[in-house]
C-alpha cells in the first residue's frame, strides 16, 4: 500500500479547514427540526478530518513537534480540552450534554488545527478569502431577500426591516446573519491589506467589507449592528498600531468610518424599538443573574461541559418566562461565553479558557510586529488582522449578545489559532519540543489502513445524527397530520448522542399520550428524565398522564414540581389545584389556585378551581360538623 | 528518557540543526553513545563542522554576488506568487459548494419547528 506522504495530510487538512470556513455560513437544509443541524455536522466531518490530517502527517513523519515558544498557547489549550474530559465524564447528564460539549470540542480542534498545522501567509490568506467569498454570497442572497426575491418557503420570514423583508440569508435569524458579518468584515479587510494578493482579489473584498455592513443593516437588528460596530473597533486599534504603515492606517480608518455607520443604524433602530425579545437588555440581565446563581451551586468545577440546557430550567427566572411568552423553550445558550465556560467547567475551566485567548491574541500581536521587523508583510498583516478579528468577535460576544453557536462563534477559534500560529515564524530555526514515536517505519505504513477506516466510522456517527434530525422533523410532520404510528417509528429511530436525541424521547411521550397509551408515555417520560430531569414540560406531561391513569398524589407531585420551575403557567396551576384536590391535599389545592388568581384574578378556570376547593372545603366542614355532632350524641345516648 | 532507535533515528535531521530541546537532544546523545548502528546512520549529518576560514564571510558573499549577477543576466525574474495564476479552479469549486447547498436547502419537507407556537412541544397534538 502506498502511503501518503505527510504534505499530502497536510494539503487535506487544510482543504477541510477551508471547505468549513467556505460551506459553514452558507449551508442549510429545510428538512431538518433545527436549521442549525447541517451546520454542526459540517463541523463536526471538518473537525474530524482536520484532526485526521494532523494525526496521519505526524504519523507519516514518525514525529510531533512545535516550537517551543508554542507552549503559551498550546498549554492553557491543552489544559482546557483535558479538563472538558475530565468533567465530562464525571458530571451527570453526560448524554444530554454531549452535543453541547461536542460543539465546544469542535471549536478546540479548529483552533489547534489552525495553531499548529496550517499557520502560515499562504494557508491564512485562502482562508481568509474562502471566508470573504461566502460573506460575500451571503450578502448576495440577503440582498435578494430584502428585494423579496428569495425563492424558497421562508421568504418574509420575520418580517419587514428598515428597507424590504428583514434579511437573514443563510444564518438562520437576522441577529445571528449580523453577528457573521460582524466577524467577516475585519477578516475581509484584512485580505485586502494583503500585498501579495491579485489586485481584482483585494478589491472584491474592499467592496465586500462595506456591502456587508450595509446587509447587516438590512437585517433590522439593533444588537447585529451593534456588534458589527463593536468587532470592527478593535481592528481599527490592532492594525495601525503593530504594522505601522499608511495602508493599515487607511484600512483602520475604513473600519472606524463603518464601525460609526453600524453603531449609528443600531442607535437609530433601537430608539424605534424594533428588537426581538431575546437580543433585549432586560433578557441579558435576567439570563446573567441566572447564570450567577447557576454558577453559585458548583463555583469551582461547574456543572459539566454542554450541560447548561439542561440545568438552566432549575435557575430561569419569571422574568425571562415573561419574555418569552411560552413555556416550551428548548435550546438555552449562556450569554456572556466566558461566563458561561465558568456555569459549565467552574472556575477552574474559565481561568483556562481566559488564559487561552488572552495568550492567543497577546500572541498574535506581538508576532504580528515581530514578524512585520522581520520583513515578513503578509504573514504580518494577517497576524494582526485575524488577531483583531477574533477579538472583535469576543469582544462583541461579551457586550452585546452570544455568538458561541454556528458560523459566527465557529470563525473565531481558528482565526485565534492563526493569528497565534503564525508569530513563531518570525523565527523559522527556532528550537522545537519533538515527540518521536517509537516505531518502525513498517509498523506506522500498518496504521494508515486501520486509521483511514477508523476515520470512516467515525465520520459516519454525524451522518447518522443528521439522519435522527430528519427524522424527528419527520415523526412531527406525522403527529401533526394524526399519523401517529409512522411518528412513533421515526421517533424511535434517533441515535443516542444526537443533539435532539431528549427531544425525540419527549415527542415519543407526547405521542403515545396522543394515542392514550399513557402508561407507554409515562415510561417515555421515565426514560427522558433519567438524561434531562427538567426537560420542557416534562413534569405537567407526566402529572396528566398520572391523572388519567387515575394516580393523583403522583399527578399532584409533578404539577407542583413543574408550577416551581414555571410558575407563569396558568394551565398547570389550574391542574395543579384539581389534581391536589383529587389526592385529598386540599391545602395544596388552595395554594395553587391562589398562585394561579395572582396571576389572572379573571380567568374562568381559576375562579372555577376556587370555587370548587370552596365547595370541598364547605363538604368536608359539613361532613365535620356532623361526625363532631354524632359524637357528641353518642357520648350523651344513656346506657 | 530512554529513546529506542526509531525515535532516536526521527530526530537525526533536528539534531543536526541543533533545534532540539536540551533535554531532548541530550537523549539522543546518550542513544548515540550506546547504538553503533545509529551512530553510524547519524554519522554525515552531526559530524563535527570544519571550523570556517577567517575570510569565508567574504569569499561567500562576493561568490553570491557574482551567481546572483549572472542568474539575473541569464534568466528573466521569477515571481514567487502566493496563488495560481489561474483562479478558475477556486471559482468552479466556489460555484459548486453554493449549488449544492442550495439545492439540498430546495429539496425536502419544510421544518417543522415553530418555536412560537410549537403544539407538540407543549403536548397538546392534535
Amino acid at each position: 500500500m502506498n502511503t501518503p506522504s505527510p504534505e499530502s495530510a497536510h494539503r487535506l487538512g487544510l482543504t477541510a479547514l477551508l471547505v468549513t470556513a467556505f460551506a459553514l455560513p452558507l449551508a442549510f437544509l429545510t428538512n431538518t427540526y433545527d436549521s442549525t443541524a447541517i451546520k454542526f455536522t459540517l463541523l463536526q466531518w471538518g473537525a474530524l478530518t482536520m484532526a485526521f490530517a494532523w494525526l496521519w502527517q505526524g504519523v507519516s513523519r514518525g514525529r510531533f513537534q512545535v516550537s517551543v515558544s508554542s507552549w503559551s498557547v498550546l498549554l492553557p489549550a491543552l489544559a482546557y480540552g483535558a479538563w472538558m474530559i475530565v468533567r465530562l465524564a464525571t458530571a451527570p447528564h453526560a448524554l444530554a450534554s454531549f452535543p453541547g460539549f461536542l460543539s465546544q470540542l469542535i471549536m478546540l480542534v479548529s483552533f489547534l488545527a489552525a495553531f499548529l498545522e496550517f499557520s502560515g501567509a499562504r494557508s491564512a490568506s485562502r482562508f481568509a478569502l474562502l471566508t470573504v467569498s461566502s460573506c460575500a454570497i451571503v450578502c448576495l442572497y440577503g440582498l435578494a431577500q430584502a428585494l423579496g426575491l428569495d425563492p424558497l418557503l421562508w421568504k418574509g420570514a420575520f418580517g419587514s426591516g428598515p428597507l424590504g423583508a428583514r434579511v437573514f440569508s443563510t444564518l438562520g435569524n437576522p441577529p445571528l446573519c449580523a453577528s457573521f458579518i460582524a466577524v467577516a468584515v475585519p477578516v475581509a479587510l484584512t485580505f485586502a491589506l494583503d500585498p501579495d494578493t491579485p489586485r481584482p482579489l483585494r478589491l472584491g473584498a474592499l467592496i465586500t467589507a462595506p456591502l456587508a455592513v450595509f446587509v447587516a443593516i438590512l437585517t433590522g437588528s439593533a444588537p447585529g449592528m451593534a456588534a458589527v460596530a463593536v468587532s470592527c473597533l478593535p481592528y481599527a486599534l490592532i492594525l495601525p498600531s503593530t504594522l505601522r504603515t499608511r495602508a493599515a492606517l487607511k484600512s483602520a480608518g475604513l473600519a472606524l468610518l463603518l464601525a460609526t455607520i453600524a453603531g449609528a443604524a443600531s442607535f437609530t433602530l433601537e430608539a424605534r424599538g424594533r428588537q426581538t425579545w431575546s437580543y433585549t437588555n432586560r433578557f441579558r440581565a435576567a439570563m446573567v443573574g441566572a447564570e450567577l446563581r447557576m454558577l453559585a451551586e458548583r463555583p469551582l468545577v461547574g456543572l459539566g461541559p454542554g450541560s447548561f440546557s439542561v440545568h438552566f430550567p432549575r435557575f430561569r427566572p419569571a422574568d425571562i418566562i415573561r419574555l418569552q411568552g411560552a413555556h416550551s423553550s428548548l435550546v438555552e445558550t449562556p450569554e456572556l461565553p466566558a461566563l458561561g465556560v465558568a456555569v459549565e467547567l467552574g472556575a477552574v475551566g474559565a481561568a483556562l479558557w481566559l488564559w487561552m485567548f488572552a495568550a492567543a491574541l497577546s500572541v498574535g500581536a506581538r508576532g504580528a510586529r515581530a514578524l512585520r521587523r522581520a520583513g515578513a508583510t503578509a504573514e504580518s498583516v494577517y497576524a494582526a488582522g485575524f488577531t483583531a478579528a477574533a477579538a472583535g468577535g469576543l469582544a462583541a460576544s461579551h457586550l452585546v449578545f452570544s455568538q458561541s453557536p454556528g458560523a459566527q462563534g465557529w470563525l473565531l477559534w481558528p482565526l485565534a489559532g492563526m493569528a497565534s500560529g503564525l508569530a513563531p515564524l518570525a523565527c523559522r530555526r527556532a528550537a522545537v519540543s519533538v515527540y518521536p514515536l517509537p516505531i518502525s517505519e513498517d509498523i506506522r505504513r500498518a496504521l494508515y489502513a486501520p486509521g483511514l477506516l477508523g476515520l470512516a466510522a467515525l465520520t459516519i456517527i454525524p451522518g447518522l445524527w443528521l439522519r435522527s434530525q430528519v427524522d424527528l422533523n419527520t415523526a412531527i410532520y406525522y403527529a401533526k397530520t394524526g399519523r401517529y404510528d409512522e411518528a412513533l417509528s421515526r421517533l424511535e429511530r434517533a441515535y443516542p448522542g444526537s443533539p435532539n436525541y431528549c427531544l425525540s424521547i419527549y415527542f415519543r411521550g407526547n405521542v403515545l399520550a396522543a394515542q392514550n397509551k399513557h402508561k407507554e408515555a409515562l415510561a417515555a417520560y421515565e426514560l427522558l428524565q433519567t438524561h434531562a430531569p427538567d426537560f420542557i414540560l416534562v413534569h405537567a406531561l407526566k402529572g396528566r398522564s398520572h391523572a388519567l391513569l387515575g394516580d393523583w398524589t403522583a399527578a399532584a407531585d409533578e404539577r407542583a414540581r413543574q408550577a416551581r420551575l414555571d410558575p407563569l403557567d396558568m394551565a398547570n396551576l389550574v391542574a395543579w389545584s384539581e389534581a391536589a384536590r383529587a389526592a385529598g391535599r386540599l391545602d395544596q389545592a388552595r395554594a395553587a389556585a391562589a398562585q394561579a388568581e395572582a396571576l389572572d384574578a379573571d380567568d374562568p378556570r381559576v375562579r372555577l378551581q376556587i370555587a370548587a376547593n370552596n365547595l370541598i372545603e364547605r363538604r368536608l366542614a359539613t361532613q365535620d360538623q356532623r361526625r363532631r355532632h354524632n359524637g357528641r350524641n353518642v357520648a350523651k345516648k344513656p346506657r | 528518557m530512554i529513546m529506542n532507535c526509531h525515535a532516536a533515528q526521527a530526530v537525526f535531521d533536528l539534531h543536526a540543526e541543533g533545534r532540539l530541546t536540551p533535554r531532548r537532544a541530550k537523549s539522543v546523545d546518550a542513544h548515540l553513545a550506546s547504538c553503533a548502528r545509529c551512530r553510524a546512520l547519524s554519522a554525515p549529518t552531526v559530524s563535527p563542522v570544519k571550523p570556517a576560514s577567517p575570510d569565508f564571510k567574504a569569499r561567500l558573499a562576493a561568490a553570491l554576488k557574482s551567481k546572483t549577477a549572472a542568474a539575473a543576466r541569464a534568466e528573466p525574474p521569477i515571481e514567487e506568487r502566493l496563488w495560481p495564476r489561474d483562479l478558475s479552479s477556486v471559482a468552479v469549486a466556489a460555484l459548486a459548494l453554493t449549488l449544492l447547498a442550495v439545492c439540498i436547502g430546495w429539496s425536502g419537507v419544510p421544518s417543522q419547528w415553530d418555536a412560537g407556537n410549537d403544539e407538540l412541544a407543549a403536548g397538546r397534538i392534535p
